[in-house]
């Protein structure tokens, strides 16, 4: 094994600005992916049928379909001129992410959606009863007990999410995959790319699962 | 003294989604100031009945008015009535992610719009009458049942309500405990606030209740009174058979 590509800084620039681009679109992914998570969950909990409908449908068909069919459709039908910004182009990162959202809100929905169905139902009638009206009860009853729920396995979400980041490789943009074929085909250091790039994976998952546990905690009323 | 009518229920009748039937015909006077307790065996719609008067249920047919208004008119304030007619649960349900003070204030600064000050003063004059000031800041789940079910009945007092269900609030009590919470809603009594108890408590039932209502399978009233005439004497063969039921000794 020849990991000697490390200390040079040139691979190591492009391993790191793959890195950091890996970094935004994980960041963009989680929060907006979790905001718009929101949207087909309160959906599906209203008692409009149609509404139900709508979001049952798209949960289940986003959740059935492969990510990489997902992005490759969407890039294909979304077609936008070609527009550098800050030396990423917006013609592949905005349908790139566009399908990412739209994947990951329909997982997020789930969890938000289980989360909130796991408040017993005693905690909304005692708001109620109490006068609270259903936007109070929401938010200061439901969503703060709900939360304990959604928390853990959100946080197994964002781990994925942070991991189908690199499904943008296919769109050409220069993420940390992307960033592993150049240093891969111009060093020949096939497994010693890979595993470095497994690490730089593993240095943004383990402390993003490590900082959700420690939510986890902090959240958990007494016992 | 005379007493004015707060509940007047007519031909209430409830058909879950299902098709069961959970009251059938139901008619019903409550008057201010009374306590009236509920008693009949399970599956007979009492709890159904209660929770009408709050409106977390409504009926399929018939008219509940409260203080002279139609409750289940599309345009009555469900919000603003839910003020003034309180509940306790069976479980409790206190907010298990709020302290024991938490509890108590929440709806009274949300709901009333009370000044958060006065709120804890309130709450906390409450609290040492029935002793537990100490617990102010610890979370529900650390509290016994009982301790659990005074702070409940509590937080619906603290609304300052006209009326205050109470839906089976011993059953889910260790013996030990369920005196503690009745001996409350005892003093409550004594408040002239007005009570519909639905309970198995027959004891407290015929020391304290102004009218008993007695229901049976199928969700209808099959017989109401002075605790002393159902309790001595009722009229009902089904009555007398579930008195004889449930007070059997052995």
């Amino acid at each position: 094994m020849d990991f000697s590509f490390v200390l040079d800084p040139y691979y190591l620039g492009i391993l790191f600005s793959g890195l950091g681009m890996t970094l935004l679109l994980a960041l963009l992914s989680v929060v907006f992916g979790s905001m718009l998570g929101f949207i087909p969950a309160f959906m599906r909990l209203s008692r409009h049928k149609v509404l139900h409908v709508i979001s049952k449908s798209y949960v289940e068909l986003i959740r059935g379909t492969p990510l990489l069919v997902q992005v490759l459709l969407i890039y294909s039908m979304v077609r936008l001129p070609v527009v550098v910004f800050l030396g990423i182009d917006l013609s592949s990162f905005i349908p790139g992410m566009l399908a990412l959202l739209i994947n990951s809100s329909a997982y997020v929905s789930e969890i938000i959606r289980g989360g909130i169905l796991s408040v017993p139902k005693g905690q909304k009638e005692a708001a109620l009863s109490l006068g609270m009206n259903q936007k109070q009860t929401m938010r200061k009853i439901i969503l703060p007990q709900a939360i304990k729920h959604i928390i853990p396995a959100l946080g197994n979400e964002f781990v994925t999410m942070i991991k189908e980041t690199s499904i943008f490789m296919y769109l050409g943009i220069a993420e940390l995959m992307y960033a592993a074929t150049i240093v891969r085909t111009s060093t020949y250091a096939v497994k010693e790319t890979y595993i470095v790039v497994a690490i730089l994976y593993f240095m943004l998952t383990f402390p993003t699962a490590k900082l959700m546990g420690y939510f986890e905690k902090r959240l958990s009323y007494a016992k | 003294m005379p007493n004015n009518s707060l509940f007047k229920i007519e031909k209430l009748s409830k058909v879950f989604e299902d098709g069961t039937k959970a009251l059938d015909d139901v008619s019903l006077t409550i008057n201010q100031h009374e306590v009236t307790i509920i008693i009949g065996p399970s599956g007979s719609g009492k709890s159904t009945l209660l929770r009408t008067l709050n409106l977390m249920e409504y009926p399929t047919e018939g008219t509940i008015e409260f203080e002279g208004k139609n409750i289940l008119n599309p345009n009555y304030d469900v919000y603003e009535h839910r003020k003034h007619v309180g509940m306790v649960f069976q479980n409790f349900n206190l907010f298990p992610h709020l302290t024991i003070l938490e509890n108590l204030t929440l709806a009274q600064v949300d709901v009333l719009k009370r000044d958060k000050s006065e709120a804890i003063s309130k709450a906390m004059t409450l609290l040492e009458k029935v002793g537990l000031a100490e617990k102010i800041n610890n979370y529900p789940n650390q509290l016994s049942g009982g301790q659990q079910q005074r702070v409940a009945i509590l937080r619906a007092l603290l609304m300052d309500p006209t009326a205050i269900l109470f839906d089976e609030p011993t059953s889910a009590l260790d013996p030990e405990m369920i005196k503690e919470v009745l001996l409350l809603m005892k003093d409550l009594i004594q408040t002239g606030i007005t009570m519909i108890i639905v309970t198995h408590e027959m004891g407290f039932a015929r020391h304290f209740a102004d009218k008993i209502v007695v229901m049976d399978k199928g969700g209808k009233i099959i017989e109401e009174g002075h605790p002393s005439v159902i309790f001595n004497e009722p009229k009902n063969e089904k009555t007398k058979q579930f008195l004889s039921n449930i007070l059997t000794s052995f």
